[in-house]
């Protein structure tokens, strides 16, 4: 990666990136096998609390 | 206190040289859990703070988020740096050791599809943002000051026509765009744009294709130097290439 390009990920690239995407087995069978129920974050609620985190 | 096994992703048995070292978001470095060719690395957490109430408090607490989503990423990135890696989703919780094993034994085949798919690949965000003043002053060109009242009206309608046109233009950019960069990668996806994003790309590079596919982005941005902003972030782990394959549909 070039220098001019590379940066400081910023949380929010991380929020979009792992709270959103990623490998979901199946939420529904995972519901089954696991008893437990995965974090369902509401993504607008976390970019409002990223973005109180960048703006202090 | 519930006991929980938080999975980050998954890898290939043996192909993590040595211990863990990254916290996670756990209390100590996370663990391999494997089933049959596959593990999945893993911490011990307590559910309860991912869970209904306490979880709606902590994922308000910024500082809360950023030590977990950072957490996640510091494991998922330490692994990806020495073997190929299936991403989970943030907050992936199993109960028992032996849910977590019946998931990996069902899903067998998908998860080593997954693996397949994304080996010596890694995923490139590439954001365009567009300043819609200067393109609206790039499609209106340089006109002369008016000097009279009809002159003004004319560069006043000029810019209403340019600004109409801006959306269109900063569309077709973001289009080339995508389609020049998806050509040098070997899988591509465009998430919805948000504010003054004309283009959410993400990209499944080759390792051997890494210069071109940089070459690529900064002769975009040479090509589209002043109103838009190439920006690029990674090499990620390929969230965004395995959502589906091991997915399905999303709940």
């Amino acid at each position: 990666m070039s220098a001019d390009l590379q940066r400081q990920v910023t949380l929010l690239d991380l929020v979009d990136r792992i709270v959103d995407k990623g490998a979901v087995v199946r939420g529904q069978v995972v519901l089954a096998v696991a008893d437990v129920e995965l974090v369902k974050l509401d993504l607008s609620l976390l970019l409002a609390s990223v973005e109180t985190l960048e703006g202090r | 206190m519930t006991p929980g096994l938080y999975v980050y992703g998954i890898v290939a048995t043996g192909s993590v040289p040595g211990p863990l070292r990254e916290h996670g978001v756990g209390d100590g470095p996370p663990v391999l859990f494997d089933v049959d060719g596959l593990s999945a690395i893993v911490s011990g957490i307590d559910v309860s703070e991912y869970e209904g109430a306490a979880l709606e408090r902590n994922a308000a607490t910024p500082e809360w988020l950023e030590l977990k989503v950072r957490g996640h990423e510091a494991v998922v990135e330490g692994v990806l740096a020495h073997a190929t890696v299936v991403p989970m989703r943030f907050g992936s919780i199993f109960s028992s050791t032996e849910s977590l094993q019946k998931m990996l034994t069902e899903h067998a085949d998908a998860l080593r599809e997954a693996l397949t798919r994304v080996e010596a690949r890694t995923e490139w965000g590439v954001k365009v943002h567009c300043d819609r003043s200067r393109l609206v002053s790039a499609l209106v060109g340089s006109s002369p000051e008016p000097d009279s009242g009809r002159g003004y009206l004319m560069q006043k309608k000029a810019r209403l026509e340019a600004d109409a046109r801006a959306a269109e233009a900063a569309a077709e950019i973001a289009a080339e765009a995508h389609a020049a960069l998806a050509a040098v990668a070997s899988e591509s996806v465009a998430a919805p744009p948000r504010g003054e994003e004309i283009l959410n790309g993400a990209y499944l590079v080759d390792e051997a294709g890494r210069d071109e596919f940089m070459r690529k982005v900064e002769e975009l941005q040479r090509r589209h130097e002043g109103a838009f902003a190439f920006e690029v972030t990674g090499p990620w782990p390929p969230y965004s290439f395995t959502s589906a394959d091991v997915g399905g549909p999303r709940p």
